[in-house]
């Protein structure tokens, strides 16, 4: 089990790492660069994410459910996508804003370029 | 940094987003690479899910729905979603979105022009009418309907086929609560609007996991909670729940054994010298159980029978506790009880509905900013188009009911009808009328936007009356459990492909605009059943509706100077507000915050010598002096308690992330993904006697059946109890529910059956 842990910690950091850089350096492209696919480590797909997350990586899904998604109990998915038909890593700041409309001028204040900016992925504390 | 204004911050997010590329994406319904947000068209609109009335924005792009996000002005949800939402233009772009008519030949059903269905249908329903009678008929919708789309269908059915027939989903879940605001204030739905949480001291959570049933309000809750610690919140529920975070003290009845602990609380509010002796005499009277008048004396002797420690042997629940409950309601300023189906689904549903109000009627918790008696509605229009369009058995539209003559009259001259086609004596209320399918009294049904199949009580029932009457079900998902059993499928446009009106919890009334055209060959529901109606015989009656907005206008002139008055609720304003909480008499009325009191219309109208010396007059009290009512009612069990062979109480209820029957949150891989299946939660101790382990295979038995199901090992039900979610057709748990009904609801109680388990 601690191995798979790893396992799934190295894939889960290297799949960020990838999204960030190619993330941030879009943000000086012109153009759209070729899109760069993540995949979600092979997994028990009957269980929910939240089910096996909580044993895979425990830090980070107390972080979450400390979190105001994890009071409200918006999953992993929410962010994420289901990890099969859809999957990210880092989230697009257009889906925090369908759901928190009210935030787009918070935005324009802060003048971010994203969410993530500022707030933890997880434990969505502004830092 | 340079500053970013929001066009060039949103075009660099989306750029940055088509560049990472890496999987979920910008909306929801949008295909990959195809999410440029630049040229999409934002329409106003309203959620499609419970009954909190959020507004949301829907984008559109090309006539399909892409996106959808909260709308920052509405103040319901003040720009915020739940999950459920998030999700919905999957749902509308779903490959289980029915395209075309289908007719039954042979056995099976095959894809026909709308030319021929209309035709079965007018002709079957004709034929049965003619040989049979009307009452061989029956309508049985939704409260996820509109109230245009319940208008017409009462129209064809009392009006012209002359059947009071006309049954809806809200009968399983919103009746009680009717029956509860009738018999106590004496007009149903609350007197206050959500605008008393941000101002209430006190919340009592009663048979309601607002967290996932509702849970923008639960959102609300927290917010206000997080920002004033000194407010406090009481759940009374057989379950813990996620609602529990914001929760001070948690009373654990019994399933079915609250009564005594409500009353309990009410003897304490009383010894303890929180009642409102002023109030009480201004504005409050008392019944006994039979309905004889009583006064403030009789019912302290009522309940001198219900103390906590009474109520502790009946109901389980601590003495200590109640006491504590009840000092918390009664030293607070302000309180809001809210509810849902822990008190609606039962055989005592009103009963328990008054039991509730009668808190606040005897310290005067009411009809003053941040305290309510406030019922909260499942389905997004069972209040607008189902309780106000009259779309129950015994109701007309506008808070009328059939076995008034003069709202007869009324209803039948605007309908351009014949008095007399309006029958005097109510219908078949849901569980009789799906008992008459099975019987074969009732030969033919048009089932719209439900599937009963899979959500009827003791569902296995009725299938046999499905299975050998002609149904017609007019849907936009296919299949669902009831399409099996149709003869006559007919395609709906769902939501965001029509326009008209939604009337949430709040009393509140928005539109909802057209966006884009209704997928393959779904037809507005309205538009169906009138043309039925035309081809039924009935051209003249319904050759005027050629458009939304003159049916909204004519179900609107019915309200004129009712208590639900929507004459200020023209298309034309409500397009340009986030909706109207009636009574709104004029176009220039601002909608109406409390009831019975000052600022309603109804009560400034009333003559100053009524109002006299009193802060509130309840103008529908069936005593005529303005008064509500405090009922005495005792405790009852409910109609299965658990015994020796069936040692468990099963209760079933929703999930944060699924909707009735998952025909909208099912094509939502995420949501599937987060609870993939149903399961059953069973409370450790439990487990452990049993030998079941968590995530194993158990059997659950009721007298009405057994399922094999996953079991959840959690210590969220109490002791004793089951809980269940209903929503998977794999797991149709209704299928063990108790159909025993309420007596004056009508409405099932599917929140006890006696149930067995074991190991699989």
């Amino acid at each position: 089990m601690r191995l798979k842990r790893i396992q799934f910690s190295i894939v889960l950091i290297v799949l960020v790492t990838v999204a960030l850089v190619v993330s941030c350096s879009s943000l000086i492209q012109t153009g759209p660069a070729a899109p760069a696919v993540a995949v979600h480590p092979e997994a028990d797909f009957t269980r929910s994410c939240v089910e096996c997350h909580s044993e895979a990586t425990p830090e980070i899904t107390a972080q979450w459910a400390a979190s105001g998604h994890g009071k409200l109990n918006y999953g992993c998915y929410i962010c994420h996508g289901d990890g099969e038909a859809e999957f990210t890593v880092t989230p697009a700041t257009d889906n925090c804003v369908a759901c928190h409309s009210s935030s787009a001028e918070h935005l324009e204040d802060v003048a971010g370029t994203g969410c993530f900016e500022c707030h933890n992925g997880h434990s969505l504390i502004a830092e | 940094m340079k500053q970013l204004n929001r066009r060039e911050f949103l075009k660099t997010s989306a750029a940055a987003t088509a560049a990472a590329g890496v999987g979920v994406s910008l909306f929801p319904g949008m295909a990959w690479g195809d999410q440029a947000r630049d040229g999409l068209n934002w329409h106003k609109s309203v959620c499609r899910y419970c009954g909190v009335g959020c507004g949301v924005m829907i984008g559109t792009k090309d006539d399909k729905v892409v996106a959808v996000k909260g709308d920052a002005e509405n103040t319901i949800n003040n720009g915020h979603l739940c999950v459920k939402a998030f999700y919905l233009p999957k749902a509308v772009n779903a490959d289980t979105r029915l395209l075309n008519p289908m007719v039954r030949k042979d056995g099976k059903l095959v894809e026909t022009s709308w030319d021929e269905a209309l035709d079965v249908v007018a002709k079957n329903f004709n034929k049965i009418r003619k040989e049979h009678g009307p009452d061989a008929l029956a309508f049985y919708g939704s409260g996820q309907a509109e109230t245009e789309e319940t208008y017409m269908a009462n129209k064809l059915f009392k009006g012209c086929i002359g059947t009071n027939n006309v049954e809806g989903n809200p009968r399983l879940c919103m009746a009680s609560a009717v029956g509860g605001y009738l018999t106590s204030h004496g007009l149903d739905e609350p007197a206050g609007t959500y605008e008393d949480i941000e101002k209430s001291e006190c919340f009592m959570l009663v048979g309601s996991n607002t967290a996932e049933a509702h849970p923008i309000i639960f959102e609300r809750l927290m917010r206000h909670k997080h920002a004033n610690p000194n407010v406090k919140i009481v759940i009374i529920d057989p379950r813990k729940t996620p609602t529990d975070q914001v929760a001070d003290l948690h009373l654990f009845p019994k399933p079915g054994f609250d009564l005594p602990v409500f009353n309990a609380i009410s003897q304490v509010l009383i010894a303890e010298g929180y009642a409102d002796e002023a109030f009480i005499k201004a504005h409050v009277g008392f019944k006994s159980n039979d309905g004889k008048l009583g006064d403030l004396e009789s019912y302290k002797k009522f309940l001198e029978d219900y103390t906590p420690e009474k109520a502790e042997k009946i109901s389980g629940v601590p003495a200590a506790d109640i006491v504590k409950a009840a000092r918390i309601f009664g030293k607070s300023k302000t309180a809001m009880s809210m509810w849902t189906m822990g008190l609606n689904q039962r055989q005592r549903g009103v009963w328990s509905n008054n039991l509730v109000h009668n808190w606040h009627l005897i310290t005067g918790k009411i009809g003053v900013p941040g305290s309510d008696a406030f019922s909260l509605t499942g389905q997004p229009n069972a209040c607008g188009g189902v309780r106000e369009g009259g779309g129950l058995c015994h109701l007309l539209p506008g808070h009328r009911v059939v076995a008034n003559e003069q709202h007869r009259k009324e209803v039948a001259e605007v309908w351009g009808v014949p008095a007399a086609n309006i029958a005097p004596k109510p219908g078949k209320h849901t569980v009789a009328m799906f008992g008459a399918l099975t019987d074969g009294d009732i030969k033919g049904i048009y089932i719209m936007c439900t599937s009963p199949a899979q959500s009827l009580p003791n569902a296995k029932k009725y299938w046999k009356g499905l299975k050998e009457q002609f149904v017609v079900v007019a849907e936009s998902f296919y299949p669902t459990m009831t399409t099996k059993y149709a003869d006559v499928v007919l395609p709906a446009a769902f939501w965001s492909e029509k326009e008209g009106v939604y009337g949430c919890t709040e009393r509140r009334s928005q539109y909802m605009p057209l966006t884009v055209p209704p997928r393959g060959q779904a037809r507005w529901d309205a538009f169906i059943l009138r043309d039925i109606g035309k081809r039924m015989g009935f051209e003249k009656e319904f050759a005027k509706y050629e458009t939304a907005e003159i049916m909204w206008d004519e179900y609107r002139s019915l309200t004129a100077g009712k208590d639900m008055d929507l004459m200020g609720a023209s298309y034309g304003r409500l397009k340009k507000v986030r909706g109207l909480t009636w009574p709104v008499p004029t176009e220039d009325h601002p909608g109406t915050y409390k009831r019975y009191t000052k600022g309603d219309p109804v009560f400034d109208r009333l003559p100053a010598e009524k109002k006299a010396g009193r802060r509130m007059y309840f103008y529908g009290s069936k005593t005529n002096d303005g008064k509500a009512t405090v009922w005495m009612r005792p405790h009852m069990d409910p109609a299965e308690p658990t015994d020796a062979e069936y040692p468990f109480a099963l209760t079933t209820g929703r999930i944060l992330e699924h909707w009735h029957t998952l025909t909208m949150t099912g094509t939502a891989p995420q949501l599937n993904r987060a609870v993939p299946k149903a399961y059953a939660e069973i409370h450790p101790a439990d487990a452990k006697k049993l030998g079941i382990a968590n995530r194993s295979q158990i059997v659950l038995g009721t007298r009405r059946g057994e399922m094999q199901i996953e079991a959840r090992v959690i210590d969220r039900p109490a002791p004793g109890t089951i809980f269940v979610p209903w929503h998977w057709e794999e797991w149709p748990i209704n299928v063990l529910c108790n159909d025993a009904f309420d007596p004056g609801s009508k409405e099932p109680e599917y929140k006890v059956a006696a149930a067995w388990v074991r190991k699989a």
